[in-house]
């Protein structure tokens, strides 16, 4: 089972995502960028997360900041570039994904969700999941 | 101009496409009936004071949400919406667009009011 972070602030989303996983991952789902940087660091210490889905359009703390975040905390732990924890965005505005490759983001993820997509773009990154 | 066909939607099929259990989809749909209520209750304050960085925020989420949850006129009318405010249109024509949004959620809304 893939170990996955669900980050959005809108709760049908979070717990759809999960579901559409459900057979694949084991998934966490927190609503904004503080709790999931509290997610992150725990599961430093624990299993790491295989994949972080990081919705843009946040409250306070948006997804590009949190991306911002996560990236210049590997780089602090001396984690080199492209080795770090695997992140793809998700929004229903296609504008922002370009500012998002720059900061370190893997893929993005079109709303409306497409589960075919979903799977594609994870097994992409991933690998095929294991039991 | 407003639809006047009623809510429709097929939890089966619905649920197959998004690879969901239909009982869990049926339990989200609930849940954004009564999101998308307060929402609307939200922009019909927000709009009066031409309040358009809170209703472009609306107007995003309930597109991303009603998109995902395959809420097809509600998704439609929300997109038209929001870009008619993206593009800083003016308000006699922004609100027509919201009272026909307004009337696609509430046939969802009333239907979930029921289940």
């Amino acid at each position: 089972m893939w170990k996955i972070l669900i980050v959005d602030d809108n709760y049908e989303n979070r717990e759809l995502i999960a579901e559409i996983l459900r057979d694949v991952a084991k998934c966490d789902a927190v609503a904004n960028a503080k709790d999931a940087i509290d997610k992150y660091n725990t599961s430093l210490k624990e299993k790491p997360y295989d994949l972080i889905l990081l919705d843009i359009e946040m409250p306070e703390i948006n997804g590009l900041e949190l991306l911002r975040k996560i990236r210049q905390s590997e780089e602090a732990a001396d984690i080199p570039l492209g080795e770090g924890v695997a992140i793809i965005m998700v929004t229903a505005h296609k504008k922002p994904f370009l500012d998002a490759f720059y900061q370190g983001c893997n893929d993005y993820l079109i709303k409306p969700i497409d589960p075919q997509k979903l799977f594609q773009k994870i097994e992409k990154k991933l690998g095929k999941p294991t039991k | 101009m407003t639809n006047t066909d009623p809510f429709s939607y097929d939890l089966n099929v619905v649920s197959q496409e998004l690879h969901v259990r239909p009982e869990i989809l049926s339990r989200l749909l609930k849940s954004f009936s009564v999101t998308l209520a307060q929402k609307i209750a939200q922009l019909d304050e927000a709009l009066p004071k031409n309040d358009i960085v809170l209703v472009r925020a609306i107007m995003h989420e309930v597109k991303g949400t009603s998109g995902n949850l395959r809420l097809k006129d509600v998704y439609q009318t929300a997109d038209v919406m929001h870009v008619a405010v993206k593009a800083s249109e003016p308000m006699e024509k922004v609100k027509p667009l919201f009272d026909t949004f307004r009337a696609e959620s509430y046939k969802f809304i009333d239907h979930f009011k029921n289940v």
